[in-house]
């Protein structure tokens, strides 16, 4: 958490500009955008839109601020809280450190619902969810509605509300993710149109199809929940996320002119130390090293603020150590966080917004924030091969010397892998920087019994439901851990094949909730079923491809005709075993060849007689 | 109907038809060869085409150019620097190199213990993630920094991090690109690939640090040429003859040729007018490379993992340059990058005789498949045959009388238990040279070979004689006909089993031992002399020597060869020879030295 | 181990169960000693054989071959397609509405009550040309109370005074008759001005219903013996308009009020407020027909589908901006009705003339209505207005709610609560029409597509909706009618719409032949083979039989 501090410093202001004060108009709407450049010439910006409507006006139906369509469908399935996240890429932790948001408001590849719905009994609950999909799916132009019962999951541990729930309604979680959608413009624009100003006032001006599909790694995510502040009415806040990682050197790039054309060659950056360098050879040096303006990056200046927009809180946020120079366009105010290593910059309605980070001289060692070490690297991949069974191996890496992390990991798999829940181990990688051998590998046995601490398993029923895994596990600090299981691939039925049955299947990444220290140790000995501790971290790792056999699909009908033309081979054997009357070899009638022609002969002859006549 | 059946059974019993097998199966073996050589011709042969749609081969535009070449030749220097370095040192220097493009590096070590050699090294890859992708499939971009013939891969190295440079700028990549540069071009690729898929063996081969999604194609870059190429040389052959999806070959071809300008050959066939003659040699060189089954490039190792992989050697002189390699090469990653669905649409069985004329295995299969059968006949007749008894009256008396048919049946015991035994044991026998070959370091090979060569010679006589001695009752003709056909019979099952996993080694295998079918105990001593002496030339042994001469090899690395693919592939060419044809020539030379004796003794007796 | 030769070749040996054949195929071979024949077979193989041969058959007939059929055949349940098809061509049921007008004459006495009431009985059934929509009198209790009683349509309140005049009551269904006291007519006149006149004010009360009624008759394939005669072509016309301009009939709408801006300002509006005070009466009214939820939105930033500032008759179709504006249909079941108040100054080139746009005069260049979508209002306001007030809201709400009445499809004469009534009664018959023609197009389609499956869920929906209908025919008119014809409506929809009928694995039984040959085939070859032999060798053995019998008898 400390390390997080300085990227949470400005949620923290609006989020308590948003809670404390949650009735006054100003406040019922704002928005912020955070950019931060990472290391190798990229750049982070995180949009968030939040905007407030009381349960008195949501319940009579008057949408100020609050989206109507999205209001309606929440009304229709009776759904308490709801997060819908599109997600696209993957975050290089190596690379740029902890997640935004500590990972809250991204999903998987794809896309990714979870919602407490009102409901006494399961059937109502799906009943719901069955309708909140589809009305979602029409809204946000997305196959939403392909979330059946198979996709489906109840997670034990993994989520918790974020929101304040009275006690006594009973809720239901439901969980499903598509990871197969790919996410592109068509969800973009819904989106915006969520927003109270669209996308033609305010920072969300920026947000463009082409800009936001072309980052590296982008994720979409809508939270409603329920906030009820002390004393005063609850109000229902519907946040909206958007956070994507640009490729400043791509994102440079005209938009009438998108292709990556080599350099001229003297504007290629050389490294001129080298002996063999001359006008046609040219050592290339990384250009991490950029300036960018706005306007390049998002082809647009911000186009003033929208006027529902809380005044109070800056539109554009931008964090680098403030020893650096950043030059804006007129009448902006710029203002230093005292952290230090963030600025904020407040404009009017009319002003437009240019914003342009210099190219830092070569001195100064601290251009960009070092990035945040995240609390666990997760790695996902296949193990094995051949169409039959197959093996999943997760590599969980805690990079930090002194603390260990302890968290839920969450498969849902489609229900044609089945899972080998007796081959599901954890073991930590044994160093080579060890003291003898044998004490070591005792050490490490009991170390691997004590890494899995409670186990969730809801096994998949064919064609019903998906397994639905979740592993209460700790990585003891600066270790490795690999969590491994094996499966078996079944054969699908051959109408059960999607048009692409030779690309293989997806599976849903794996989610990881890495509970706060504290309350962790709580929840682990209030034992099995225990309500887990709030999460202090998420990540997600990769989506997979599972190649499942796939017949030639032609067969149905050779196999039918093959099949029964055995059938029949057997049938003829079989009955003529049964009615023929066996005689001995020399008992039987005459054939051979003698016979046929002595046959064939006295044919000719009658025929020949028959001439004659 | 069942009239007709029955006597068509009957007809068993005909002497006539039991002289017809020997014809049949000789009829069978011409047919088949006959059958190979007609495949080149047009009406037999077709024209090869691009059956995945989404392949789109040549469709796009290539901009690797310009400036890049600049690149290309400061990496080329960097390079050349390297040139007899330790393989250490060399990933020392690259792995910055592939850092600063941009690329997540790792590093692999194997080692793989043969013939008394050791192969280790350490193989680095660098994974280019593709962006708005995440991790699911993945094409590999193979840079070996020496070729099988061992020379440098001066300008592939360069190019290909050239060509990951460039690839890093574009943002269309669906699948994540991986670039391996491995020691050689045999251990190192089998040791990466068996790791990504998890089929390697921890106490050689290392464990992949990082990993990617399914491979779904791979290209192998073998420039070692300095001067300007004229065309490409596409080497497809995997371990074991197992091929790359057709449509790979093809759309290399299309981008290739009708793109970019540049020929194509395959097979070596430096010159290919589309004739007669030259499509039949690329056909038997393929088959024959197909036949050894040995890895012929850094690409043969991705195919039993079902990843289409091909390597592309510039050759020839003319004016095409490093740029329009890797323009050829950014195609075909295009191409690949369009992708859908993993490679199923195109033929994987087949044979190529030209660049655009191929013959699929339904056209030529029937080959093989007769070849295998002349054994099968010959073995179904002889054990028709040894149920009869030895006739001993003269055969113009026979032809004379077909009423013979009349005469009662007669039929004799067949004692199966000797023939069986001695069958098993010859086939037992044959794992001794199996491992001795595998498994002798190669200073052995040579003397070890000769000795075996000699044992061999003297193997079949001495089994003979043993027959005749040991039993109490002397072996008898029917028991000499019976081992032969069972021998025939494991050898035409064993062979029409392999023509369907690899056509040219069944093939190959079953013409070297057709002459087998026809050899059979003779009496008279210059028949029974040119037997021996045929029998003796067409032995494994002296077919490897002589094949090995003819190649201007020496018998030893030929047969350290074999260990090595064994030991690393996986190849089992070795297996065919000394568990297939071995058996079954040792089993015939037991038939024909052994009859004889019997025979005479049976003379001795009767007079 | 060892083999006898002649082992294998036994099973082969050909099977004949007549040892004469094979002497003669031996004694055809010259010089061929004939060969010995068989030991005769036991009576006991024989008989075993051909039970053998039996069981077999019997197997296949009466086992195999069913379960075969079954298993491969398409399922079908029956439905009853001559009842559907009587039901869509109106055969099953003709919509006759009964309605009771009962008449209150406290100033009568009875007798001159009951002459009057026949003598305008009279007037009119002369009057009357359509048999489907009859009227009938009845004399009410006279009683001063305001209640009337519910099963009848209209109450007729004659009341003593110096002219005779007419008017319907506001809030009840009452028309109240003035008449002179000399106009009663004496109990021997056979007519008389006073009935005349009521006959004449009903029947103008009820035209416009008799009128959309027929219409619905017309359009829908009723046999003509009791359609009406006379559509004049205009009445039809208008009839049709409005017809298409209402919503299809549902139980609930839902009204979505939104405020569009194309800039920033207003972003708040007393919207309660105003639907509170100048809606909610008709929605209260409307309440026994429909019910109503409402909700609310305000969007800034909204660009009209067309920029110009005057907007004539085509820009109004494209006035909504239907690809950005956030009008998505409600979810649940109701329909819903969109009413839009647009900020900006734009004017609409053509007042719509007719009446039937139903725009109030004053609001003309202001408001158009989008057949059953909705309506616009165009509302100028100064810039810088950041709230807007429930006054300013007047104007669009009522011209909302008289464009909410036309868009439910409500008549345009008489008053309000006449009104309601007729609109109960039209759409049941609407309903009615709708489910009937919907379960003859299912009928057709089954009859159509043999190879079709029919799942049981459709059958039991068509038998549910053909009760509904029954009931509904029965109780046409009265409120249950109205129930029973939206069930019936709903059901023979969903029947309609069922997904699994259009299986995308269409096996026809050429097909299924087809691939089921190889297995079939092959098995009744020997089979009928067998039983040929077997019938040859009985036949043979009855002769023979018959022939020792001759023997002994000629000893």
């Amino acid at each position: 958490m400390r390390q997080l501090l300085p990227f949470l410093s400005f949620l923290w202001v609006t989020f308590l500009s948003s809670c404390v004060f949650p009735t006054t108009a100003s406040s019922d709407y704002h928005e912020q955008l955070n950019l931060r450049p990472l290391p190798l010439s990229a750049l982070l910006a995180s949009f968030n839109f939040r905007s407030n409507t009381t349960f008195s006006k949501f319940e009579k139906g008057n949408f100020r601020f609050f989206p109507r369509s999205l209001g309606q469908i929440l009304q229709h399935a009776g759904t308490r809280e709801l997060h819908l996240r599109f997600s696209l890429g993957r975050w290089d932790a190596e690379a740029w450190g902890a997640r935004p948001w500590n990972g809250a408001r991204e999903g998987g590849t794809g896309v990714e619902l979870w919602a407490w719905l009102e409901a006494e009994t399961d059937e109502e609950a799906d009943q719901k969810w069955l309708t909140l999909t589809n009305a979602l799916s029409g809204l946000f132009c997305a196959s939403l509605n392909f979330i059946d019962g198979t996709r489906t999951t109840r997670p034990v541990v993994s989520f918790q509300p974020e929101g304040d729930h009275a006690a006594d309604t009973d809720m239901q979680l439901l969980y499903g993710v598509l990871p197969h959608e790919v996410v592109c413009t068509e969800n973009l624009t819904p989106f915006l149109k969520l927003l109270p100003c669209k996308g033609k006032a305010g920072i969300a001006t920026l947000l463009d199809g082409h800009k936001l599909f072309d980052a590296s790694w982008q994720s979409m995510a809508i939270d409603i929940r329920p906030i009820c502040p002390s004393g005063e009415e609850c109000v229902l806040q519907i946040e909206q996320t958007i956070d994507m990682v640009l490729d400043i050197e791509r994102s440079k790039r005209p938009r009438d002119n998108p292709i990556p054309r080599p350099l001229p060659g003297d504007q290629l950056p050389c490294n001129t130390s080298k002996h063999y360098h001359s006008h046609d050879t040219c050592f290339p040096l990384d250009h991490s090293k950029e300036e960018w303006t706005l306007s390049q990056i998002f082809g647009k200046p911000v186009k003033g603020t929208c006027p529902l927009a809380d005044s109070t809180v800056p539109p554009v946020c931008l964090q680098v150590p403030n020893s650096r120079s950043v030059f804006v366009s007129k009448d902006v105010a710029e203002k230093k966080n005292p952290d230090g290593v963030s600025r904020c910059f407040y404009i009017s309605p009319e002003t437009e917004l240019e914003l342009m980070l210099p190219r830092p001289d070569d001195g100064a060692s601290t251009d960009i924030l070092t990035p945040e070490t995240p609390l666990l690297y997760a790695e996902r991949s296949f193990t094995g091969h051949g169409q039959e069974r197959g093996g999943v191996q997760t590599i969980l890496r805690n990079p930090s010397p002194d603390a260990e992390v302890e968290f839920i990991y969450m498969e849902t798999l489609p229900w044609f892998m089945r899972i080998y829940l007796h081959t599901m181990e954890a073991r930590v990688a044994v160093q080579a920087s060890s003291s003898n051998n044998k004490d070591r590998n005792s050490r490490s046995d009991d170390i691997n019994k004590s890494l899995i601490q409670q186990v969730y398993y809801r096994p998949a029923l064919d064609r019903a439901r998906g397994t639905q895994l979740e592993v209460r596990m700790r990585v003891p600090p600066a270790s490795t851990v690999f969590l491994t299981y094996d499966f078996e691939k079944s054969i699908l039925r051959y109408t059960e094949y999607p048009p692409d049955a030779n690309r293989g299947f997806d599976v849903a990444a794996a989610v990881i909730t890495i509970l706060s220290p504290g309350e962790g140790e709580g929840g682990a000995e209030a034992g099995a079923g225990a309500r887990a501790a709030a999460a202090a971290y998420n990540l997600r790792t990769t989506s997979l491809l599972c190649s499942l056999p796939t017949p030639d699909f032609s067969m149905p009908y050779n196999v039918i005709i093959f099949t029964s033309t055995a059938i029949a081979l057997a049938f003829g054997g079989i009955f003529n075993i049964l009615v023929r009357r066996f005689v001995a070899a020399d008992e039987g009638p005459e054939a051979g060849l003698a016979v046929l022609v002595g046959k064939l002969k006295a044919r000719l002859r009658g025929a020949a007689k028959g001439v004659k006549r | 109907m069942p009239r007709l059946l029955a006597s068509a059974l009957q007809l068993r019993r005909d002497p006539r038809i039991l002289k017809l097998p020997p014809y049949l199966s000789l009829l069978c073996i011409i047919v088949g060869v006959a059958w190979l050589f007609l495949l080149p011709l047009d009406q037999y042969s077709r024209r090869t085409y691009i059956s995945e749609n989404a392949l789109l081969p040549g469709q796009v535009h290539t901009y690797f150019s310009g400036s890049d070449q600049n690149v290309f030749r400061a990496y080329k220097h960097e390079v050349n620097e390297l040139v007899n370095k330790s393989n250490a040192e060399i990933n020392d220097k690259l792995e910055p190199i592939v850092k600063d493009i941009g690329l997540k590096t790792a590093r692999q070590n194997f080692t793989y213990r043969a013939a008394g050699h050791t192969y280790s090294g350490e193989n680095l890859y660098a994974i280019l993630q593709a962006p708005r992708g995440d991790a699911t499939e993945a094409i590999v971009l193979v840079a070996a920094w020496e070729n099988v013939k061992h020379e440098v891969n001066k300008n592939g190295i360069p190019l290909a991090l050239t060509l990951l440079r460039y690839f890093k700028r574009w943002s269309l990549w669906s699948k994540d690109i991986i670039l391996l540069i491995t020691p050689d071009s045999i251990a190192g690729p089998q040791a990466w690939v068996d790791a990504y898929h998890d089929a390697h063996n921890p106490s050689h081969v290392a464990s992949l640090p990082l990993k990617s999604g399914l491979l779904q194609g791979a290209i192998a870059i073998d420039y070692a040429q300095e001067r300007r190429f004229e065309s490409v040389h596409i080497v497809y052959d995997g371990v074991n003859g197992q091929l790359p999806n057709l449509d790979l070959i093809n759309s290399i071809v299309n981008i290739a040729g009708g793109q970019m300008g540049i020929g194509v050959a395959l097979q070596e066939m430096w010159r290919h007018n589309n004739g007669y003659s030259d499509r039949l040699r690329t056909m038997l060189r393929g088959m024959l490379k197909q036949g050894l089954g040995l890895a012929s490039g850094a690409h043969s190792s991705f195919i039993p993992y079902h990843v289409d992989a091909v390597t592309l050697r510039p050759f020839g002189e003319g004016w095409q340059d490093e740029m329009a390699m890797g323009r050829v090469i950014e195609g075909s990653f295009r191409s690949l990058n369009n992708l859908l669905e993993h490679l199923h649409q195109s033929f994987f069985f087949y044979l190529l005789m030209q660049r655009e004329r191929f013959v699929s295995i339904g056209t030529y299969l029937p080959s093989a498949m007769l070849v295998a059968a002349n054994f099968t006949i010959m073995a179904i007749a002889l054990w028709v045959k040894s149920g009869q008894p030895a006739e001993d009256a003269s055969p113009n008396t026979k032809s004379e009388t077909p009423s013979s048919t009349a005469a009662p049946p007669t039929t004799a015991e067949r004692d199966l238990f000797l023939p069986l035994g001695v069958v098993a044991l010859i086939q037992s026998l044959s794992i001794i040279p199996l491992y001795l070959f595998n498994h002798a370091p190669e200073g052995f090979l040579t003397p070890l070979f000769f000795t075996f060569a000699i044992l061999n010679t003297l193997l079949p006589p001495a089994l003979s004689q043993l027959l005749t001695t040991l039993p109490r009752s002397p072996t008898s003709e029917h028991q000499y006909n019976l081992i032969k056909s069972f021998s025939l019979l494991l050898l035409g099952m064993f062979l029409s089993t392999l023509a369907t996993l690899n056509f040219s080694l069944a093939l190959i295998t079953g013409l070297l031992a057709s002459p087998l079918t026809f050899l059979q105990p003779y009496k008279t001593p210059g028949a029974r002399i040119a037997a021996t002496v045929l029998l003796k030339t067409i032995s494994p042994t002296a077919v490897l020597l002589a094949a090995a001469t003819y190649w201007g090899t020496d018998v030893a690395s030929v047969l350290k060869e074999g260990a090595v693919a064994w030991h690393i592939c996986g190849t089992y060419s070795p297996v065919v020879v000394w568990c297939v044809w071995w058996p079954a020539w040792v089993a015939t030379g037991v038939v024909v030295l052994g009859g004889r004796g019997n025979n005479r003794r049976a003379k001795a007796k009767t007079t | 181990m060892s083999i006898q030769q002649p082992s294998p070749d036994n099973e082969a040996a050909n099977p004949d169960e007549n040892p004469v054949t094979v002497t003669e195929t031996a004694t055809t071979k010259n010089g061929a000693p004939t060969k010995k024949q068989p030991p005769p077979e036991k009576p006991s193989d024989v008989r075993r054989r051909s039970h053998i041969i039996l069981s077999f058959w019997l197997i296949v007939l009466c086992l195999g071959l069913p379960i075969w059929w079954k298993t491969t055949t398409i399922y079908r349940a029956d439905l009853p397609l001559q009842e559907m098809l009587d039901w869509s061509d109106g055969k099953a049921c003709r919509p006759v509405f009964p309605l009771r007008i009962s008449i209150q004459a406290n100033g009568l006495q009875e007798q001159e009550a009951q002459n009057l009431l026949r003598l305008t009985q009279h007037a009119l059934d002369d009057l009357n040309d359509f048999s489907g929509h009859h009227l009938r009198l009845g004399l009410a209790a006279p009683s001063t109370s305001d209640h009337y009683d519910s099963e009848s349509v209209l109450t007729i309140r004659l009341l003593p005074g110096e002219t005779t005049t007419a008017k319907f009551d506001a809030h009840e269904p009452v028309l109240d008759i003035t008449y002179p006291p000399n106009s009663i007519p004496s109990h021997t006149s056979s007519s008389s001005p006073l009935a005349t006149y009521v006959a004449g004010q009903l029947r103008s009360a009820f035209a416009e219903e008799q009128a959309t009624i027929s219409y619905l008759l017309s359009t829908n394939s009723v046999p003509s013996d009791h359609r009406p005669q006379g559509l004049s072509s205009d009445v039809a016309d208008s009839l049709a308009k409005r017809t298409t301009r209402a919503l299809k009939y549902a139980p609930t709408y839902h009204l979505t009020f939104s405020l569009f801006t194309s800039g920033p300002l207003p972003s708040s509006w007393d919207i309660d407020q105003a639907i509170e005070e100048y809606m909610k009466p008709v929605l209260n009214v409307l309440s026994p027909i429909h019910n109503f939820t409402i909700d609310t939105q305000v969007q800034l930033y909204a660009t009209p589908g067309v920029q110009n500032q005057v907007l004539n008759k085509e820009d109004l179709s494209s006035f909504i901006n239907a690809a950005e504006w956030p009008l998505s249909p409600s979810i649940g079941g109701a329909p819903t009705v969109n009413f839009i108040v647009f900020i900006g100054n734009q004017t609409i080139a053509v007042p719509s003339q007719d009446p039937d746009e139903g725009s109030a005069p004053g609001s003309a260049s202001h408001s158009w209505l989008i057949p059953q979508w909705g309506t616009v209002y165009l509302l100028p306001l100064p810039h810088d207005t950041t709230h807007l007030s429930a006054e300013a809201l007047k104007q669009p709400l009522l011209t909302f709610t008289s464009h909410l009445l036309s868009l439910t499809g409500t008549p345009q004469s008489g008053s309000l609560p006449l009104r309601l009534s007729t609109l109960a009664r039209i759409r049941s018959a609407d309903l009615l029409l709708r489910a009937s023609s919907t379960l003859g197009s299912l009928a057709r389609l089954a009859l159509a597509l043999p190879s079709i499956s029919i799942p049981g869920r459709v059958a039991d929906g068509v038998t549910k909706t053909i009760r509904h209908l029954r009931l509904a025919c029965e109780t046409l008119g009265g409120p249950e009618g109205l129930a029973h014809a939206r069930i019936a409506e709903a059901e023979a929809e969903r029947a309609f719409f069922e997904k699994s009928m259009v299986g995308q694995l269409y096996f026809p039984d050429e097909h299924k032949v087809a691939v089921y040959l190889p297995l079939l085939g092959p098995v009744a070859v020997p089979l009928v083979m067998g039983l040929l032999n077997e019938l040859k060798a009985w036949r043979k053995r009855r002769r023979e039989a018959a022939e020792a019998g001759k023997e002994k008898k000629r000893e």
